[in-house]
């Protein structure tokens, strides 16, 4: 499930790229729509300042015509000159029908509030709301002031609560100063209206403190303008500021969550007062990444490369398929049916070796409620049988490549049902601890082996093709001096050989058949320093003069030293040795490595395995001979070889320390069992 | 048995004696002071210092092109006011004084008052006020409706400026001093302070919220004291006075000065 899951991981990975490129988006989306808004508020201040500029002097101009009307100059000049109140009433009787006439004419510029004044500042007459007694004026007031000194001028003013934008005008009659005409008219929701829609959405509203006079919210946007009351709440804060009261206006704020504000004072007197407009906009957020999608223009939509996109996902989808088929359907179909085959009884067993991973161990599970039921049903030896090595391994590794090095070790691919090599593979001989079921297997060797040529250069370190190993006890050892150290070196060339061992007297123990070194012309044994731990060497060798202990008690060290055979110096014929010849072999390589004394353990483990090797290839031999079969060919190394061969098998497939071999006879021939064992 | 002593009786002749020398004495001492006269002139381009607002007051401002703008100058009833600091009368009058609040702005807009002094703002506009001042929370921004007043007691010596919430161009400026006499010269600039007692003084100048005035005053008995004319100099930072000729302004009706406290 290797590729599978690292695909399940690749499309995690590019779901989680795909999610945050989306966040990303959304986010980016927001900032950039939120700098779009400030933008436009900005545009909005300078538009919104140029209007209300035009607006001042498209009514200063359009007060020209009142202040110069004949009428408006005669009655004001007049009235600069009368104090008494008959008077100014009857002047203010026939200024107020004229300014009336005067006003109505300017049609959009009509004024909210109009009034007419004296030299003085004193009103003449005026119209609108709140129509003030004579006496009063508004002389003192900059607008008039300015106006009567003869100044064209504008202003704001706060009047009865309500915000006029005024404009004022002298009256000049034969060279003198004889009045000024103010005109004004009022900051409501129509002029809020009118800028909002110029502003192309915006919300204007306009203020006096923390009071809000009119309000117009724009009403072509997709989205809720801010409202009146939510300018309204945000403006304590805003007047409070340290910028509206240091500099009259305030750069671009937050109001709320929603939308963004901006503030400025008046261009009048009434800035005095607090008076301002605001501009307002919303924000036009995306509350999640999903809303790209759902907004989504239809172009972009369009636009996008669908056939690669739809490619895509039927491409990830169909490696997603056979990832899943290669790694769980195939898999689970073979599974599926080996048990419907065992269901059949077309097998007795299930084949352990056609499956991995948790298949294998179902397949193990399966094999061991077979024998479990079997034993509880008294049909099944009380011992559980030993697996064939090849129900575990399959084929032996490289056993094809060994040029037939080992024929009888090349056991059938499949053993015929019945056999007892093809039955009983339950689970492992519990034999060792955490090994639940460790498999014994058994090694069928073929009824026939093909005869067996050595390779080129082989006879030095084997016996021979036609030989078999001369199982032979060590003869008495002569003295040897043990050295003082573990690495003691054991001098073996046979001019060193101690007496009693002949001429050329060697020490022949299991050899690793595939790494001999080259031997010498002659086929002399390769002989050299041998070094031994002393305390394997004080088992190995005994007491000088000590026999060794039986083979049978192999199983230890000390067990299996008997079992090495001690080679004949004779010179090796080109034809090989003959069965039961006494042969130099190459001193096994795992002993030699226990003789350098560097790892004590490992070397007692070599030892061991060495010996175990010796052991299971004679009795091998011994069983073939019992049964009638040849042992042409058949010579250690090579049995060696094929035996490490099937140890790294099984040690790569089975969590276990060893590997054991047992010598049965199996169809009336020999063969050979592997066990694993963990500790 | 003992007697009581009698007490002695004062003739009533010589009582009567008495309170007539005293007052005859006080009738002679006032009959003794004397008065005190002078004159104003504005310098070109003296006049009052408008308000800065926070934000521009107009976007356009601009002469009407056919006749020549009048320069803005003082109105001396409204913006002067003077005092003559020294010993202090025999007899001083009540302290009180009356600001009245019309056409949107104050009359008079600088007077001197004595330490004690209750002002009364006089809402004679049709529009609302609400005085406050500056940096003086003892007068704090209290709504005055029109034809009503409000009374303040002030007591600290300092000048205090006065200003309106709703009528942002309204201000004017109260001096709190320790003074002999105090008033506003008339509508022509004339100053008249009657009935001062022969002494030293000081005169003080009060305009556009700061002394901008101030001399030695030494009071004859039996002679009556003038004053060379004084001239009034824009305030410093002003603007410099337009170069056209303004035409002469129609004076508005001068009204009386308002008689400070202790004043004439």
């Amino acid at each position: 499930m290797f590729l599978s899951r690292f695909w399940y991981l690749v499309l995690a990975v590019a779901a989680g790229a795909g999610v945050a490129t989306a966040f990303l988006a959304h986010d980016r989306y927001n900032k950039a729509r939120d700098a779009e808004v400030e933008g436009l508020l900005v545009r909005d201040q300078i538009i919104i300042g140029a209007l209300l500029k035009l607006d001042a002097r498209s009514r200063i101009d359009a007060l020209a015509a009142v202040g110069a009307d004949a009428d408006v100059r005669r009655i004001l000049s007049a009235a600069s000159r009368r104090t008494e109140e008959a008077a100014l009433r009857e002047l203010n009787t026939q200024l107020t029908p004229r300014l009336t006439l005067l006003n109505g004419q300017l049609g959009g510029m009509r004024g909210d509030l109009v009034f007419a004044t004296d030299a003085r500042g004193k009103i003449v007459a005026q119209l609108g709301p709140h129509e003030r007694s004579f006496g009063a004026g508004y002389g003192t007031f900059p607008l008039v002031e300015r106006a009567l000194s003869g100044f064209l001028r504008d202003d704001v003013w706060l009047f009865e609560g309500k915000l006029y934008r005024m404009a004022a005008r002298p009256v000049i009659d034969n060279g003198v100063y004889v009045g000024a005409i103010v005109h004004g008219m009022e900051m409501n929701a129509d002029l809020a209206g009118r800028l909002s829609e110029k502003l192309g959405g915006a919300t204007v509203a306009f203020y006096t403190g923390p009071q809000m006079l009119a309000t117009s919210a724009a009403s072509t946007q997709s989205i809720p303008s801010p409202r009146e009351v939510e300018i309204g709440g945000a403006l304590p804060a805003i007047l409070a500021s340290p910028e509206m009261r240091n500099d009259g206006r305030t750069g671009i704020r937050a109001l709320g969550d929603n939308g963004r504000i901006l503030c400025s004072l008046v261009t009048g007197s009434a800035a005095e007062l607090d008076a301002g407009w605001c501009i307002a906009r919303a924000r036009q957020q995306l509350a999640s990444p999903w809303d790209l999608l759902r907004d989504a223009p239809r172009d972009s939509i369009v636009a996008l490369p669908l056939p690669y996109l739809g490619g895509g996902v039927v491409l990830a989808f169909l490696f997603g398929m056979f990832f899943v088929w290669a790694e769980r359907d195939r898999p689970w179909g073979r599974f599926r049916k080996a048990i419907d085959r065992l269901g059949r009884r077309e097998v007795e067993r299930l084949d352990i070796t056609a499956f991995r991973g948790a298949y294998r161990r179902a397949a193990a599970g399966v094999n061991d409620a077979i024998d479990k039921t079997v034993e509880r049903m008294g049909d099944a030896p009380a011992k559980r049988p030993v697996a064939n090595l090849d129900d575990i391994l399959g084929p032996v590794p490289g056993a094809q490549s060994s040029g037939g090095v080992t024929p009888f070790f090349q056991v059938p691919a499949a053993a015929p049902p019945g056999s007892p090599s093809g039955t009983p593979m339950g689970g492992f001989p519990s034999q060792s601890g955490g090994f639940a079921a460790p498999p014994p297997s058994s090694f069928a060797s073929p009824s026939a082996p093909p005869a067996f040529s050595p390779p080129p250069g082989a006879r030095a370190s084997s016996s021979g093709p036609h030989a078999g190993l001369q199982e032979t006890s060590l003869p008495p050892t002569p003295p040897m001096r043990p050295p003082s150290s573990l690495a003691a070196t054991m001098p073996m060339r046979p001019g060193d050989a101690p007496p009693g061992m002949g001429g050329a007297p060697a020490v022949t123990l299991p050899g690793r058949g595939p790494a001999p070194p080259a031997p010498p012309p002659g086929g002399r044994s390769p002989t050299g320093p041998i070094s031994m731990p002393s305390s394997l060497k004080s088992t190995v060798l005994g007491p000088a003069g000590t026999p060794p202990p039986p083979p049978a008690a192999a199983g230890s060290v000390m067990q299996g030293f008997p079992h090495v055979s001690v080679a004949q110096a004779a010179p090796l014929s080109d034809d090989g040795l003959d069965e039961g010849q006494t042969t130099v072999a190459r001193v096994p390589e795992e002993l030699l490595a226990s003789m350098t004394g560097q790892n004590e353990a490992l070397t007692v483990a070599a030892a061991d395995e060495a010996l175990h090797f010796r052991q299971v290839f004679e009795e091998f031999v011994a069983m073939r001979k019992t049964t009638g079969e040849s042992t042409d060919g058949l010579t250690y190394d090579k049995f060696v070889v094929t035996l490490r061969k099937n140890r790294d098998a099984i040690l790569s497939k089975v969590p276990a320390k060893s590997v054991r071999f047992q010598v049965h006879i199996k169809d009336g021939k020999a063969a050979l069992k592997a066990t694993p064992v963990k500790d | 048995m003992r007697a009581s002593p009698s007490r002695p009786q004062v003739p009533r002749v010589v009582v009567a004696a008495v309170a007539f020398a005293l007052s005859a004495g006080a009738v002679w001492g006032i009959a003794a002071a004397v008065d005190v006269r002078g004159a104003f002139q504005a310098a070109p381009g003296a006049a009052p210092t408008l308000i800065t607002p926070r934000r521009p007051a107009f976007y356009w401002e601009e002469w009407n092109g056919f006749l020549a703008p009048r320069a803005r100058t003082i109105d001396p009833p409204r913006d002067l006011a003077f005092a003559l600091v020294g010993p202090p009368p025999a007899q001083q009058a009540e302290a009180r004084v009356t600001v009245e609040l019309v056409d949107g702005s104050l009359r008079p807009a600088s007077i001197v008052v004595r330490p004690g002094t209750t002002v009364r703002f006089e809402n004679r506009d049709e529009l609302a006020h609400e005085l406050y001042g500056v940096d003086y929370p003892a007068i704090g921004p209290e709504a005055t409706s029109p034809n009503a007043a409000r009374v303040v007691t002030l007591s600290d010596v300092r000048i205090i400026e006065i200003r309106d919430r709703r009528v942002p161009h309204l201000r004017g400026y109260i001096a709190v001093t320790p003074v002999a006499y105090a008033g506003n010269p008339a509508a022509d600039g004339t100053m008249t302070i009657t009935g001062v007692a022969a002494g030293s003084y000081t005169l003080k100048v009060l305009f556009d919220g700061r002394w901008v005035h101030e001399q030695p005053v030494e009071v004859v008995e039996g002679r009556e004291a003038t004053i060379p004319p004084i001239r009034i100099e824009p305030p410093p930072g002003a603007a410099p006075a337009p170069s056209t000729t303004a035409s002469a302004p129609t004076p508005p009706a001068a009204p009386a000065p308002t008689p400070p406290a202790g004043g004439r």
